[in-house]
């Protein structure tokens, strides 16, 4: 069987460790890659612009992209990833804390499939996050691969 | 030979055509000439008519009265040479007669019979002659009068010069003004054009003298005598003599030195207000943009922890249960649900400050049907209870839809909320039409709605609007205490006023305006 994978870009320990916690609930068995700050997730999906792209890891079939993040913001790691030849079809759903309109707005604008507020009470959050593995890893389609 | 008459009436043909082109302005000193000895030709025949000369003299009388009124002054000198030739004819014939009646006795006065009817008729024309000079005279002289005392009694300063720009009249008020009396500066120019204004007094002098169109409000500066720099306004013309031809410029000055104070200081008072606006806006933007930043932060950066503790809480109640007795599920369901009330509160705060920190988007917005939607909703929502909604239809205002519509989801929420315990709840929407206290304008119109629930102690009806302030108690009825502020900031940045009545148990009324 194919590996098919998640990209988890998030900075915060706790939080990760709670969208990983519900993910192994879930039924379904995925690779899950953690990205912890911008630069890392940019990385691991364009690499550092030195290697071929061939040797780049596997894409993954959806990004949980956190906004708030480390050195290259959320917005700019979606901007790029849009940008990218590589990356430009792969679903993208955007993971955060705010539901500031601004947020929404820039985060739709630029090529978002999905945008999940994190509710703070955890019994709705591992929901959400089960909910989510189960939409974009079993009944969403992926966009075809080149390889 | 022609006959007197004939003279008479080539003379009038002739001064006739003479009169046209003294009209048109085409006469010429050789003409006058011709005139003058036409005149004089006229005047010979005038003595030698016959015994209808009289209305002959009449004929001539008038002709004389028309060139008269053309106010040619040559031609009114010629006229009243005329008239001053016969006065010393007449006089010459009075003292003939007086001599020949005081001294030659009967014979002298049979042979004159005929020279007496001569002389009473050209004394009917001269008197005639006479009295139309001196109306002329009196009327030009009246004219005169009128423009001179409009001249000296002007508040502006009123210079009137010749083609070369030297002084013929100033008025009282220019010497008043500028210093400079009508003595010191007649048939001179007057030095009071500052370099600075060289260029443009001469353009605008050379602009008027050549088109003849006056020129208004050209502001300049002049020196007064004693060495002061005026602002003036002037007004300048051309004006022009009896044939039509400039003969000079009359300029009005208006001192606008204190108008130009004024206009210094409103521009100064501008300059001022533009800059304390621009020093507040900057301020007001730097304070917006950090509450924007809070408010971003705080949605963010406040949510994470409390995520961490709720999440980290039920970890420990789904792991490690059976390492917890009773108390210890108990503390750890508590954490849970002091972390999930600070998110709400923290939800609720950053709703708050949307409201205030939102575009204010104007329109025609329909109330009652606002109302209407709103309160559907909240049937939907609960649809076991049964809460009678009566709402006034037809009430339309002008305002921001958005932010009316969560006012009005608040105080309707509220409503629904605080009749829970009624057996027959029933929430109003309404308008009461008051008048302002010591006011004679229009009764303004209050909005109002009114329920039969819970109602609250008048006591603390201060306490109504501070974000969460609560009367009740959270078992009771829960809530987080920022519906009634967020009203209230909305209601006022509709300009508009906020306020409630209510009695414990008989239900509350929340009135505004907008």
């Amino acid at each position: 069987m194919e590996r098919r994978i998640i990209l988890l870009v998030e900075d915060n320990a706790d939080d990760e460790a709670l969208t990983l916690r519900s993910l192994s609930k879930s039924k379904v068995v995925n690779e899950v890659v953690v990205a912890r700050d911008g630069v890392e997730a940019l990385e691991y999906l364009l690499g550092t612009g030195d290697e071929d792209v061939e040797t780049l890891g596997l894409l993954p079939e959806v990004i949980l992209l956190d906004l708030k993040l480390p050195k290259i913001d959320g917005l700019e790691v979606l901007r790029r990833i849009r940008a990218h030849e590589r990356t430009k079809l792969v679903p993208v759903v955007v993971l955060t804390s705010s539901d500031e309109e601004p947020d929404l707005i820039e985060s739709y604008r630029l090529g978002a499939n999905s945008y999940v507020r994190k509710p703070v009470e955890f019994t709705r959050f591992a929901e959400a996050i089960r909910h989510l593995e189960l939409y974009w890893m079993v009944l969403n389609q992926s966009p075809p691969r080149k390889r | 030979m022609t006959t007197p008459d004939e003279t008479i009436e080539d003379s009038r043909t002739e001064l006739e055509r003479l009169r046209r082109r003294v009209l048109k302005g085409e006469r010429d000193s050789a003409e006058l000439r011709n005139l003058r000895d036409r005149l004089a030709k006229v005047r010979e025949c005038f003595y030698s008519l016959g015994s209808d000369r009289l209305e002959n003299i009449r004929r001539l009388t008038g002709l004389l009265g028309e060139l008269a009124g053309t106010d040619d002054p040559d031609l009114v000198d010629l006229v009243a040479g005329g008239i001053r030739a016969e006065e010393k004819r007449r006089q010459a014939d009075e003292s003939l007669q007086t001599h020949v009646f005081g001294h030659e006795g009967s014979d002298v006065k049979s042979n004159g019979a005929g020279d007496c009817t001569d002389r009473v008729a050209a004394e009917e024309a001269l008197r005639i002659s006479e009295e139309r000079y001196r109306k002329l005279y009196e009327k030009s002289k009246r004219g005169e009068e009128i423009y001179r005392s409009l001249i000296d009694s002007s508040a502006d300063a009123i210079v009137i010069y010749d083609m070369l720009g030297r002084v013929i009249h100033v008025s009282p008020s220019f010497t008043e003004i500028f210093g400079w009396t009508l003595e010191e500066v007649k048939g001179k120019r007057i030095a009071y054009v500052p370099d600075s204004e060289r260029e443009t007094t001469m353009h605008l002098i050379e602009k008027v003298i050549r088109t003849g169109v006056p020129v208004t409000g050209f502001e300049t500066k002049r020196y007064t005598r004693d060495g002061r720099i005026l602002d003036l306004s002037v007004m300048a013309s051309r004006y022009h003599d009896h044939e039509d031809k400039p003969s000079g410029m009359l300029v009005i000055l208006s001192d606008i030195s204190e108008r130009k104070l004024a206009e210094q200081e409103i521009r100064r008072l501008n300059v001022e207000l533009e800059r304390r606006v621009a020093q507040r806006t900057a301020q007001l933007q730097a304070a917006n943009e950090e509450l924007q930043a809070f408010s971003y932060s705080v949605s963010h950066d406040l949510r994470a922890p409390l995520r961490s503790i709720d999440g980290f809480s039920q970890v420990l109640l789904e792991d490690y249960s059976t390492s917890l007795d009773t108390d210890g599920r108990d503390c750890l369901r508590r954490v849970r649900a002091a972390s999930q009330r600070m998110a709400q509160l923290i939800d609720d705060l950053l709703k708050l400050s949307r409201v205030t920190r939102s575009d204010m988007n104007h329109e025609k917005v329909y109330l009652s049907g606002l109302v209407g939607i709103v309160a559907k909703g909240l049937q939907e929502i609960e649809a076991d209870r049964k809460v009678e909604f009566i709402i006034r239809p037809g009430l339309v205002v002008y305002g921001d839809k958005r932010l009316l519509k969560i006012a009005i989801e608040n105080l309707l929420g509220n409503a629904w909320k605080f009749t829970r315990n009624r057996e027959h709840a029933r929430v109003e929407f309404g308008f009461v039409k008051e008048r302002v206290h010591g006011k004679a304008e229009a009764p303004r119109t209050v909005y109002f709605v009114r329920d039969n629930g819970a109602g609250f102690d008048m006591k603390y009806a201060s306490k109504l609007f501070g974000p969460f302030q609560r009367l009740h108690g959270e078992k009771e009825f829960s809530g987080s205490g920022i519906g009634l502020a967020t009203v209230q900031r909305i209601i006022h940045r509709h300009g508009g006023a906020v306020w409630g009545e209510g009695i414990v148990d008989r239900g509350a009324t929340f009135y505004f305006t907008l």
